[in-house]
């Protein structure tokens, strides 16, 4: 088995152990989500990704097709307390957004959704060491954690993203294993 | 009556073939296409279903952006299939059984990967080829474990150069002892930081070696397949044929002699014994659609089902004569599984290199060849036998920045999409010693939908692998430091049976048949028209990839069973 796929049973670890998370703690993580969350907020995911992955000289997540990307991402491959993490945090975007600044996410300043994207990520920031890895594993990922990784997946893996935000060879034909690093040079959008 | 009597023996006379081979995996595909080569009518049994090179690759030159999920496995796939999603992608989920269809009890954990299609594992294969030497041929013998291989290097040696010959190995002979040199097709670059680690060990550790991975693609065009065009997509099928499979190697030259019949979704039953002959007469199988039984007769048979599946086939072919299973007086069918034990290492950052990078996707890594217990100076007092590493140096890029870069917004996205810094990963391969209660049986009370008994797995790594994993944890973070590493980290994952996907040992090749299952040509020593040259004939693990030994192990054992055939001696 190849290195990448022992890299990715670590990450994968879709199970989560349940021992120690009890009653409405555990309702709340294993309820089945409410997908209509997702479904009604597909334009509000699209502009968060946008902040993370801005348009710049190369497409943004928003032009390279990312939130109906993480739309199925959350919905397909996440597990339930993960999902669940996910949809409160996207009504605690609007929610902190409309008393920090009165106004949905959407309708904030490029200034203001950073500010309000800077909130999500400290509180979605694990616990240090091994407290943190255990948490992960009883609760799910953090919605920030979820919205970060999910919106790096889904560029990298969009035509747009794979072939102007990174550089994308299709068929090699080679291997040339020293090459000099050219002014610009992006990184491969395969491996 | 007469007419029936007429249709009976057509019908036998059409199920009739020289040979019988089990499995299309990588060991059946090479006894097809000797037997076929040597003008034997032969008959490859594949329970799964057919997979024709290049035209059932179906996802092979699909982009990124054309799956559903970015290459990630969805939870439904994960609950249907929890052991088989560890091993495959959105990308090559049809090279791999259903879980649900295809129960199997693990007694203690133990992940069988299983591919039931022809060409079987040979598609989704890792690739890496390395020979055996004698220090793995003669361990059991001096260490007194298990029992001794009845062969040695000299034995096998022509026939790794006949196989590497044909497959197409692409590598680098080193001149090592424990490691012997083969018939390689050019090697494929080192990036710049790994050629500077293979510096940096060769002048700092006395004995131990940095070479390129041999690997079964074709660095050069080769049997009128490949060569490779370094996409590294070999796992969804390669339409360039830029690997070896059954698919793309062997079976074709199988299938242009004429000699060859290919049945897919044949499920064999059992292998039919006649006692006053002494001999196997052919196979029972049901086929897996119509769940209808069909007997095939054949004066060989070759039986490469996998090293699990191999001694189901041995253990369910009860008989009066071998009411413990078809060539099982000794009673070790089934025990002395072993694989390789992995999934331990370090991985660390380099300082160095910043102006260099690599253009193209290497289907392979470099490997460190095992370096202790070799000789009395690299005796370890706390284990037996040894590892290798596999390795490979990049440019940390998103895959790894998902975990690692903080922020977002403009500059993150300008770090995400730019090379960042040099990085090496060492994982270590470790032999697995043969326990005799590692072991498959058969489950009696269990049926499977076509209500053949389970097979039960019962397996654990024991403390020789224990204190060997420490070693293999340390060793590594010692040569990145040596060479100039930063921050190494060490791992050392729970290792799970069959996680490695090299299952081998359960009909062992022994000079005793009251003590081993095979003999020196992997003739079962109870029926001498039965031959098992799967992973299952393994006597010891080595630390080596296996793959390449049983190809050259079946070469060897088609040559002898048809040149018995042809002195009568079968």
């Amino acid at each position: 088995m190849k290195r990448r796929r022992v890299i990715q049973m670590i990450l994968g670890g879709g199970a989560a152990l349940v021992a120690g998370v009890t009653g409405y703690k555990y309702y709340s993580l294993y309820k089945s989500p409410d997908f209509d969350i997702l479904d009604g907020n597909v334009g509000l995911i699209a502009e968060l990704a946008e902040t993370i992955i801005p348009e710049t000289d190369t497409p943004g997540a928003l032009s390279a097709g990312v939130g109906p990307m993480i739309v199925k991402l959350v919905r397909d491959c996440t597990p339930a307390p993960s999902q669940n993490n996910f949809l409160r945090g996207l009504i605690e975007v609007d929610s902190f957004s409309n008393s920090q600044f009165g106004q949905s996410f959407i309708a904030c300043s490029s200034d203001q959704r950073m500010q309000v994207l800077k909130h999500m990520e400290e509180q979605g920031k694990p616990f240090p060491g091994i407290v943190g890895k255990v948490e992960k594993r009883l609760a799910g990922e953090s919605f920030f954690a979820l919205l970060k990784k999910y919106t790096i997946v889904g560029y990298a893996t969009s035509e747009a993203g794979a072939t102007k935000g990174f550089a994308y060879d299709y068929i090699p034909g080679k291997y040339v294993g020293n090459t000099p690093l050219e002014p610009g040079q992006k990184g491969w959008a395969t491996q | 009556m007469n007419s029936s009597i007429n249709l009976n023996i057509k019908a036998d006379e059409q199920n009739t073939f020289d040979a019988i081979v089990i499995g299309s995996g990588i060991s059946g595909g090479w006894a097809a296409k000797e037997l076929c080569e040597k003008g034997l009518k032969t008959l490859v049994l594949e329970r799964g279903r057919d997979v024709k090179h290049i035209t059932d690759y179906t996802t092979a030159m699909l982009n990124p952006w054309e799956f559903q999920h970015g290459l990630q496995n969805s939870e439904q796939e994960r609950k249907e299939n929890p052991i088989q999603s560890l091993a495959f992608d959105e990308s090559n989920k049809h090279f791999f059984v259903s879980d649900k269809e295809n129960p199997y009890v693990q007694k203690t954990p133990f992940h069988w990967i299983r591919g039931y299609q022809t060409g079987g594992r040979s598609l989704t294969w890792g690739r890496q080829c390395y020979r055996l030497s004698d220090l793995d041929f003669e361990a059991n013998q001096k260490d007194g474990v298990a029992v001794d291989w009845p062969i040695r290097y000299k034995d096998v040696a022509p026939w790794y150069d006949y196989v590497e010959t044909f497959a197409g190995i692409s590598g680098q002979n080193e001149g090592l002892s424990q490691l012997p040199d083969g018939q390689f097709l050019p090697p494929m670059d080192m990036n710049v930081l790994e050629e500077h680690f293979k510096k940096e060990v060769k002048s700092k550790f006395d004995g131990r070696c940095v070479t390129i991975g041999r690997t079964a693609n074709l660095t050069r065009g080769w049997e009128g397949r490949g060569p490779c065009q370094f996409r590294n997509l070999c796992k969804r099928g390669c339409p360039f044929g830029g690997y070896f499979s059954s698919n793309s190697a062997t079976l074709p030259v199988a299938y242009a002699t004429g000699n060859l019949t290919l049945r897919p979704f044949s499920i064999v039953v059992e292998i039919l014994y006649d006692k006053d002959k002494k001999k196997a007469t052919g196979v029972r199988i049901l086929d897996a659609e119509t769940n209808q039984t069909y007997d095939y007769f054949a004066n060989i048979i070759f039986l490469n089902a996998s090293t699990i599946g191999s001694a189901f086939v041995l253990l369910n072919s009860k008989s009066d004569a071998f009411p413990e299973g078809l060539g099982n007086s000794s009673g070790q069918v089934g025990h002395n599984l072993m694989d390789h034990h992995y999934k331990v290492g370090a991985q660390a950052t380099h300082p160095g290199f910043k102006d260099r990078f690599y253009s193209g996707r290497r289907p392979n890594n470099i490997y460190i060849p095992r370096f202790r217990n070799l000789n009395d100076s690299s005796k370890r007092t706390d284990y037996i036998r040894g590892f290798g590493y596999q390795a490979d140096a990049e440019r940390q890029n998103w895959q790894e920045y998902v975990n690692l870069l903080d922020g977002f917004g403009t500059d993150f996205k300008k770090n995400l999409t730019s090379p960042g810094e040099w990085f090496m990963w060492m994982g270590a391969w470790g032999e697995t010693l043969p326990y005799y209660d590692n072991m498959v049986s058969l489950d009696g009370g269990k049926k499977d939908k076509w209500g053949l008994p389970l097979v039960a797995v019962d397996f654990s790594f024991r403390d020789n692998e224990k204190a060997m994993r420490k070693d293999m944890k340390e060793s590594a973070i010692e040569m990145l430091l040596a060479a100039g590493f930063e921050n190494p980290q060490g791992f050392d994952y729970e290792a799970i049976g069959g996680e490695c996907v090299h299952e081998m040992g359960t009909a062992r090749m022994g000079r005793d048949p009251k003590t081993s299952v095979l003999n020196e040509w992997n003739q079962l020593h109870d029926v001498s028209n039965v031959f098992v040259t799967d992973g299952s004939c393994m006597t010891s693990s080595a630390c080596q990839n296996p793959s390449l030994t049983y190809m050259a192990l079946t070469a060897r054992a088609c040559d002898y069973a048809v040149k018995s055939l042809k002195t009568g001696d079968l």
